[in-house]
């Protein structure tokens, strides 16, 4: 039991954290866009601003389960196969980079406007404000807005499980559901626990400790 | 070094500044006056282009700002730094990252910007915070992180929108020095905007007062001072009740300036004139050219004023009877 249960469990964190890093990667030019774009934003865009936002509205609201078995060619496309961790990863990150767009969209619009017309007043670039200016003070919340979503992949990937993803949902639903062994049942649900309040106390301390205001 | 022609700006159907001229000579401080709702932030914002005017030029060392493209405009910014009443620095960022922030944005080398922060901090007279974070330090502190900030790129123009305003007497007058400091030591041209006069008449060499969006007078601060009726005068040398103690047959007003402060102008008018007069309210404002006071007299009812006023109008004096 113990080797299995390593075994999921490295899978699941293979899953979670490489979805994770694909998430930070996309959802943060993403989450740029839609700021940058929007109301508050210093290059409004009306148009691009409501088709990203609805692109990644209907991104969000698509249930995980039905998201996952939807997107099967493009997986197949990216990874060559639809089953295992590496074929769960694009689900996964698919789900959570809309989500995430969202919360560092509202990490920015939550940095004082006044900066940005400062660093205006410093002849500073659009790439420069956003790397200098606003990135640099929402960090704490962006931070927060990533382990929301850490937490919240850590979630589906365990219905990734059930299509094939391995991973700690699998163990669970195979083992402690399917053949009634209660004992994979509680071992598979502490250890999920366990991730998740690592992984929440590691994000709510760093982004703590990042804050100055 | 600054010149704004003809500056015209409007929000939807608001004229929020309306065909301003206004031209400061380098190494001056010129302070613009008024209310809140002015226009005052809306022209100061219009020199470094922050708001674009409708019509009109702005001017900076010769440069018409208007016709730049954005690249040009970008490098122009950095010659003209500009401080916020809420100082706008970085909350999560160090006192040093704060002013080395201009420099990062142009791409000055690491080792150079170090070596800049530290002349910086030095300069504004905060050479030991470098490593504090804005939220540790006073208001009047935030506003010299600000204002080394601001000079970090080393620009000759500095734009104060309302520099003093967040912070208590004693930290305006100590921020107002350190202007008047580094307008001395750097040769800075320095445009202010303000509803506090103060302000104005203490480190100001010329102002102007804004109403409604158009400038209603405009000047040396000590000409306006001494000028009676000016609208910079009459919020100098404000009475509670200045309709009561102007009464024209027995009130008069004197307004003396530079070598006339130190006259004993009210024993001349007991002495040589005869008239016993009592002191309904005195001022004196010093400015950066020289001092201005005013002089409120009341006159014994029945008196004849008529020489005693052509002797002080023949001799410098201002003299105001209603």
């Amino acid at each position: 039991m113990t080797e299995k249960l390593v075994e999921a469990s490295l899978e699941t964190l293979h899953m979670v954290g490489l979805s994770a890093l694909w998430t930070l990667l996309a959802g943060v030019p993403l989450g740029v866009l839609l700021f940058a774009t929007g109301p508050g934003g210093f290059r409004r865009r009306p148009v691009t601003h409501r088709v990203v936002g609805t692109v990644v509205n209907v991104g969000r609201s698509a249930p995980f389960v039905i998201l996952m078995v939807a997107i099967t060619p493009l997986t197949r496309a990216l990874v060559g196969t639809t089953i295992g961790s590496a074929a769960a990863v694009v689900p996964l990150a698919v789900a959570a980079v809309p989500f995430f767009a969202r919360l560092v969209e509202s990490a920015l619009l939550d940095v004082d406007p006044g900066l940005l017309e400062a660093a205006d007043s410093m002849g500073a670039g659009r790439l420069g404000t956003i790397r200098h200016v606003m990135l640099p003070e929402a960090l704490p919340g962006l931070l927060r807005g990533f382990t929301v979503t850490v937490v919240a992949i850590t979630g589906y990937s365990a219905m990734a499980g059930a299509i094939g993803g391995g991973g700690l949902g699998d163990l669970a639903i195979r083992y402690g559901y399917q053949r009634y062994e209660t004992g994979y049942m509680i071992a598979t649900v502490v250890l999920l626990v366990a991730l998740v309040q690592v992984v929440q106390f590691l994000g709510d301390h760093t982004a703590r400790r990042l804050d100055r205001r | 070094m600054i010149r704004l022609r003809d500056i015209t700006k409007r929000f939807g159907d608001i004229v929020a500044v309306d065909d301003v001229n206004l031209s400061v000579p380098a190494g001056r401080i010129h302070g613009v006056l008024g209310r809140s709702g002015a226009g005052k932030s809306t022209l100061l914002r219009t020199v470094n282009l922050l708001e674009r005017p409708d019509r009109g030029t702005v001017e900076v060392d010769g440069v018409d700002l208007t016709r730049l493209d954005h690249d040009a405009l970008r490098h122009a910014r950095s010659r003209i730094g500009m401080v916020f009443q809420h100082f706008r620095l970085l909350h999560n960022r160090t006192v040093a990252a704060n002013v080395a922030l201009p420099l990062k944005l142009h791409g000055t080398p690491r080792n150079l910007r170090a070596t800049r922060v530290r002349e910086l901090l030095e300069l504004v007279g905060l050479p030991d915070k470098a490593d504090a974070y804005p939220s540790r330090l006073s208001g009047g502190q935030r506003q010299r992180v600000a204002i080394a900030r601001a000079l970090a790129s080393g620009p000759e123009v500095l734009l104060s929108d309302e520099a003093t305003s967040a912070l208590d007497p004693q930290t305006t007058i100590d921020i107002l020095d350190l202007l008047v400091k580094l307008r001395a030591e750097l040769g800075l041209t320095i445009l202010l905007i303000t509803h506090e006069l103060d302000v104005v008449t203490r480190i100001c060499d010329s102002a102007s007062i804004m109403t409604d969006g158009a400038v209603t007078e405009s000047g040396p601060v000590a000409d306006l001072l001494a000028t009676p009726g000016s609208q910079l005068g009459s919020q100098a040398f404000r009475l509670p009740d200045e309709g009561v103690s102007l009464d024209p047959r027995t009130g008069l007003e004197i307004t003396f300036t530079g070598a006339a402060v130190g006259d004993p102008v009210v024993a001349t008018l007991v002495n040589r004139f005869g008239l016993d007069v009592s002191i309904t309210d005195a001022a004196v404002h010093t400015t950066t050219s020289g001092t201005v006071g005013r002089l409120r007299l009341r006159l014994p009812e029945g008196t004849d004023p008529v020489p005693a006023v052509e002797w002080l109008a023949t001799n410098g004096y201002g003299v105001r009877r209603a």
